[in-house]
């Protein structure tokens, strides 16, 4: 800073007119300030490895279109996962040791919808080598896999045996939890890419198999469409239903007519779609589930929901015969069961009370106990254990439902991109195995399409980032809050047909519940640093994303590092 | 409306306070809220030590080093020759310790304070003489270790606001840097208030309370949240306002980082935290409901 003055003024008293910053403070220390990045759990546990600190910080800063961006370079389905999503970002969320875990999933849905109507802004890679991909199945895996593909510069076709794309997303989830428009509009927004789709075609009738491997690479999902049958007498009874088919004729707007009193069987996410489905359509419902409340494998909300709406739910009875009875009802008799040690996946087992045996009265019963892989039509040595397997060496990969992980939206989209990736790795030649433990999202098998773009453009490959830990939080500066819960349908309007039970956040809420986000191990720019450095050497600029730090007069006192709410800044010694 | 964070720096880099100093953090948030058509006072101290050596200085505003006792009337003089001048958009800024402000300079500033001189005036109370080498000061708390008290303070921290507010004084507020928007917005308040104005900025001190160079904010913001030291404003003397309520944490989490509380005794912590707890009692009986929000968020 230069000043003009009348040297003639020092005769009266000594003015300082030089600036100190020519005098180099920094040499009093030999630590320094570094930003280091971590890795947020959420995001660990995320199997699309959503960077959920960073859409947030976005979301909170009002810059919407930027956060579906960049939740788009994960997971071509945000409006759907904001949905549908069992969130385990949610259960592993840091700020859940503090008071209450941010709303990540409601926030992923507001984010999509908000900016819904935004064209996609990737770009895919231009390649010269681009390969034709045959794909089996357009549900969340196959889809996923097609738009990862075009994003890695490969045109690929989909073979779907429906009428329309969406898999089980389509023809599954109901419209309560799942509004078609939002899956249809996240669809087009995937068919805009190169991506050639066929329905109608099933594979082994319309198409061989063989045909399929003329592509220079396969992707099978045709998802998991059989259902377990219960395997006892009077199943094949009129009024006994299978789930899934019951979901799909609801799902093709067909008029369907329950009986009076509808019983399940099962406890999974099928079981309860298909109770609330049955609720909607008028009828009293119990739910028969052979573990208990503890042990069902739907996703909590589901269970809470179904409960609000009236579903009953009966524990530890199995099913074991059902009758027709003369007055066209049915009787289903069960067995009393009760938990006894561990089955081979680890859950309480359930075993036969002796002797004891309860009969319930109905009109429909509608199973829901699990669905197959229908494996007709795939040749043998890509099938273990009633699953696929995938065999790299010759260009085929499994996917989804079909084979061995957990059944959910996000684990097919996670399948998807994994198998994507895969595919253009073995198609240029490179070791699968190499990349994909550079470009892993945590230790939870999650991987990042944008590092393994970023490595496949310029080989700069991301550091590998350890899991920031709610003790690495400083709390001090984070009010303790609740977090807001999604306004629902009233009760008595929720049951008059198949609307969506959850209405969004509101623009204030939303904005709320993203700056509840501890942005784990990321910086949101907070300001921390800037403000409690004595020296002034840290200048930060939010909209270039950018923290620069003057040596040259930074003393090294450790401020910085300590004022860090995330525990990005480290001091570390410099030469 | 531009933030005052979003304000050019002020307080320029290459200064002479120790690493981690709470003071140069005060004086820096504070300079940025003045912005640049400010002139400041400082007195013999720290300020001075951070002020450079002749012929070079860390202020980006003018600056006028005066005698110990006399900030405050020092910064009136000043307010009075700009008034005839007719510069009424130059604000006056004096910053004086604890020691230039609680025992030598009160009676200056409270000469200025009746007269009602339009200046703005800052206490940087790091709670004792520091630059001199730790002297005990009449705003060390109860029981501190001072260089002139090694079996701790006997004596009580004395309540400087409430003789502030004794004058009637237009603006009266408390602050300190782990709530740097509190503090910058309570700058920015003063601005535009005529007649004078003080703010009792708490900055600690990692040399003279025997702490490491990296916790002066973290210890700021518990000296608020334990209650040691609550943010609050008086307007005119009478209006009182807690502008951020504490999370009532307990007094040992602020004594047990401080080297200068190392010695305390169990009954000597408990008579901090009577002491403590009396004061917040009181001081909510005189203010007006208190927000809830969160002073720095």
């Amino acid at each position: 800073m230069n000043t003009n003055h009348e040297p003639s003024s020092e005769y009266v008293i000594p003015i300082s007119f030089g600036s100190t910053e020519i005098i180099e403070t920094g040499n009093w220390g030999f630590l320094k300030p570094q930003t280091s990045f971590m890795t947020a759990p959420c995001q660990e546990s995320c199997p699309a490895g959503n960077p959920i600190p960073q859409f947030l910080y976005l979301a909170t800063d009002g810059r919407y279109h930027e956060a579906l961006q960049i939740l788009l370079r994960e997971n071509p389905f945000p409006g759907v996962c904001g949905r549908v999503c069992f969130h385990p970002c949610e259960t592993d969320c840091n700020r859940a040791q503090y008071d209450e875990p941010v709303s990540i999933r409601s926030m992923e849905r507001y984010v999509s919808d908000v900016a819904a109507n935004q064209p996609l802004n990737l770009k895919p890679v231009r390649n010269e080598g681009s390969k034709r991909v045959a794909i089996v199945g357009a549900g969340p895996a196959g889809l996923s896999c097609a738009y990862f593909l075009s994003l890695l510069g490969h045109p690929s076709t989909i073979f779907e045996s429906q009428k329309e794309p969406g898999g089980v997303m389509r023809w599954g989830i109901p419209g309560y939890r799942l509004p078609k428009s939002i899956l249809r509009k996240e669809i087009q927004r995937i068919l805009c890419l190169p991506i050639q789709i066929k329905t109608n075609i099933i594979v082994g009738e319309d198409i061989s198999f063989d045909e399929l491997t003329q592509f220079d690479a396969v992707f099978l999902s045709p998802g998991a469409g059989l259902n377990t049958s219960l395997s006892i007498e009077g199943e094949d009874l009129k009024q006994v239903w299978m789930g899934q088919d019951f979901l799909g004729r609801i799902n093709s707007k067909e008029k369907v007519t329950l009986g009076k009193e509808c019983i399940v069987i099962g406890g999974g996410n099928t079981a309860m779609d298909v109770a609330r489905s049955a609720l909607r359509l008028g009828s009293k419902v119990t739910v028969a589930y052979r573990r208990t409340k503890g042990e069902m494998p739907a996703i909590r909300d589901e269970i809470i929901e179904a409960e609000e709406e009236g579903v009953r739910f009966e524990f530890l009875i199995q099913p074991v015969k059902i009758n027709r009875l003369q007055n066209k009802k049915l009787a289903v008799t069960f067995q009393r069961m009760k938990l006894s040690g561990l089955d081979p996946s680890g859950r309480p087992k359930p075993i036969p009370v002796k002797r004891k045996f309860i009969t319930m009265e109905t009109d429909q019963l509608i199973t829901a106990v699990g669905e197959q892989v229908d494996l007709s039509w795939i040749p043998q040595d890509l099938i273990k254990n009633g699953l696929i397997e995938g065999n790299p060496s010759s260009k085929i990969f499994g996917g989804g439902d079909a084979i061995d992980q957990p059944r959910t939206v996000v684990h097919a989209i996670s399948s998807g991109k994994k198998a994507a990736i895969s595919i253009d790795l073995c198609l240029r030649g490179e070791s699968v195995n190499q990349v994909f433990s550079k470009i892993k999202v945590g230790n939870k098998g999650a991987v990042s399409m944008g590092a393994y773009l970023k490595g496949r453009e310029d080989g700069e490959w991301p550091e590998e980032q350890r899991i920031i830990t709610y003790e690495q939080i400083n709390t001090l500066y984070f009010e303790s809050s609740r977090r807001v819960r999604m306004r629902k349908r009233s009760d008595d309007k929720r049951l008059k047909g198949f609307s969506e039970v959850n209405l969004s956040f509101t623009s204030k809420e939303a904005h709320f519940s993203a700056s509840r986000c501890f942005s784990c191990g990321t910086c949101n720019y907070c300001y921390n640093c800037y403000f409690f450095c004595p020296e002034g050497v840290i200048s930060l600029d939010p909209v270039q994303r950018r923290r620069i730090v003057d040596f040259e007069h930074c003393k090294g006192c450790g401020t910085c590092a300590k004022v860090c709410p995330k525990s990005v800044v480290v001091m570390k010694e410099v030469g | 409306m531009i933030q005052p964070e979003q304000q050019p720096n002020l307080l320029r880099s290459g200064h002479a306070a120790c690493a981690g100093c709470g003071l140069a953090i005060g004086m820096k948030l504070v300079l940025q809220a003045m912005g640049p058509r400010t002139i400041a006072v400082i007195v013999p101290s720290c300020e001075g030590a951070i002020g450079g050596v002749y012929p070079y200085t860390s202020y980006g505003v003018p600056t006028i080093h005066s005698a110990f006792e006399i900030a405050a009337p020092t910064a009136a003089g000043i307010a009075n020759a700009l008034k005839i001048q007719g510069r009424d958009d130059i604000q006056v800024l004096a910053f004086a310790g604890d020691g230039g402000t609680f025992d030598i300079g009160l009676a200056s500033l409270s000469g200025a304070t009746k007269n009602n001189e339009d200046i703005i005036y800052v206490c940087l109370d790091n709670e004792a003489y520091m630059n001199t080498g730790i002297q005990v000061s009449s705003a060390t708390p109860s029981y501190a270790w001072t260089g002139t008290t090694p079996e701790g303070n006997p004596r009580r921290k004395k309540n400087i606001m409430e003789i502030m507010a004794a004058h009637y004084n237009p603006y009266s507020a408390t602050a300190t840097i782990g709530f740097p928007r509190d503090l910058q917005q309570k700058i920015t308040k003063a601005k535009n208030i005529r007649g004078t104005k003080f703010i009792h900025l708490l900055v600690p001190c990692p040399t003279g309370w025997r702490t490491p160079s990296d916790i002066s904010p973290e210890l700021s913001i518990l000296a608020v949240e334990t209650k040691v030291f609550p943010l609050y404003e008086v307007e005119d003397g009478k209006r009182y306002t807690i502008n951020y309520e504490p999370r009532h944490l307990p007094i040992q989490e602020y004594l047990v980082k401080q080297g200068r509380f190392r010695h305390l005794k169990e009954e000597q912590i408990r008579k901090i935290q009577r002491d403590v707890d009396e004061e917040w009692e009181k001081l909510k009986q005189r203010a007006r409901p208190s927000p809830k929000t969160r002073a720095f968020s």
